[in-house]
């Protein structure tokens, strides 16, 4: 099993359009530590949107977390 | 998406978090109450049954029985020489672990240890290994005779600090990760080692170098969510949960539990099910009370005046009104034209 996904920045008119597809405002989204070491990593700042690539044994789909304070 | 994919997707409006809930606890129901330490597959051991769900559900700081799997890089992974050489590594050795007796004289704060050659030759160290670490405790003066190793405190002390001392010697790591009490070489079908260890310690394994820093294994969603990140915790949350109930000889479907794990993970940090976590964080005033400690919430709610919109299910099950879930979720609008319509006919 692959335990970290790949996670990659949406772009901010991309992550608006997200918010709009979802009829809902960024902030209500799954959130994400700006310490995690995956935002560390791809260098994602507070207010950025993170799609991360999973693979579960019910299928691939694209999950997204919101990167708060922390 | 294919026609069996769409029988199966949640529709707006599915009660999806108690449909998992009972998903969960029925089968459970059935799993061991009391579980006794039996050896697992590598001879490390591991809790299961119902001890475990409750406590990956209550998201314990630190769980009961914490073990790692570590995958080794590729060039090495066939090697045993060279894995037994990383194994070597790991293990927890204190100074306690290397020695057949000890005196302690607290007139003098003299103590007396007597090595075992037979366990130093085993962990492949020497007397000087035990002589560094054991100064490395501070105020000690270290001196070697033989098999005999003399330790004296070098402050004036009470018998209190010096016993206190003695104890810090003793347990003085010589060798080994802190906090891995145990690791055993396994080898894989494929014929490669992995080496699977009771006690966990992502961060400084992760700078051992062989180890394949991406893949560790551990059961500890904490430790995962320091070292990986939280999508990696809440991998190993559902994992967990649903290794633990097909040990049982049960099936869950993964969504259910996946569900779960990625509700416990929402704000980032790992969070507890319980009244101190998902359930204890709920908008609404009389879903808290419903749940626990009762009196305590409307008290708090009544004090700061707090209001209740009655927007989800526990609390209009509570004051007898439709719940807000299925067909009782949506509402019916009519346009103002269409009334006039009506009303002409």
């Amino acid at each position: 099993m692959d335990l970290i996904p790949k996670h990659v920045i949406v772009s901010a008119s991309d992550a608006k359009s997200i918010a709009k597809k979802f009829n809902t405002t960024l902030d209500k989204f799954p959130k994400i530590l700006e310490s995690d070491p995956q935002s560390k990593k791809i260098g994602a700042k507070a207010g950025d949107l993170i799609k991360i690539y999973r693979a579960d044994p019910t299928g691939k789909y694209v999950y997204y977390r919101f990167v708060v304070k922390g | 998406m294919t026609q069996g994919k769409k029988a199966l997707s949640a529709v707006p409006g599915e009660a999806i978090g108690t449909v998992a809930a009972q998903s969960i606890g029925e089968p459970s129901t059935q799993m061991m109450l009391r579980v006794f330490h039996s050896a697992g597959v590598s001879s490390v051991i591991q809790t299961r049954g119902l001890p475990r769900m409750i406590e990956l559900a209550d998201a314990r700081k630190r769980p009961r029985s914490p073990i790692m799997h570590i995958y080794l890089e590729d060039s090495i992974k066939n090697n045993y020489e060279k894995v037994r050489s990383i194994w070597r590594k790991l293990e927890e050795v204190k100074v306690s672990n290397l020695i057949s007796s000890y005196a302690e004289d607290f007139r003098t704060g003299v103590m007396t240890l007597t090595a075992d050659r037979e366990r130093l030759s085993f962990y492949e160290l020497t007397m000087k290994n035990i002589h560094s670490s054991i100064e490395k405790v501070g105020d000690v003066e270290v001196s070697i005779e033989g098999d005999e190793i003399k330790v004296k405190t070098s402050k004036k002390a009470g018998i209190k600090a010096i016993r206190t001392k003695f104890v810090n010697v003793l347990s003085a790591r010589v060798s080994g990760v802190h906090g891995i009490n145990k690791a055993v070489i396994q080898q894989e079908d494929d014929g490669s080692f992995t080496i699977a260890t009771s006690g966990s310690n992502m961060l400084e394994l992760m700078n051992i170098e062989g180890v394949d820093k991406d893949h560790i294994y551990c059961n500890d969603p904490f430790e995962v969510a320091r070292a990986y990140g939280i999508e990696a915790a809440r991998n190993i949350i559902a994992n967990e949960i649903i290794t633990t109930i097909n040990e049982e000889g049960l099936t869950v479907g993964f969504r259910h539990v996946a569900l779960v794990a990625d509700t416990m993970t929402f704000t980032g940090a790992i969070k507890s099910v319980g009244r101190h976590g998902v359930a204890g964080e709920k908008s609404s005033v009389l879903a808290k009370a419903a749940y626990e400690e009762t009196v305590k919430h409307l008290v708090s709610a009544s004090i700061f005046g707090e209001s209740d919109p009655l927007n989800g299910v526990a609390e209009n099950i509570l004051i007898g009104k439709q719940v807000t879930v299925g067909t009782g979720y949506v509402k019916l609008m009519v346009k103002k034209e269409d009334i006039k319509k009506l009303k002409e006919k």
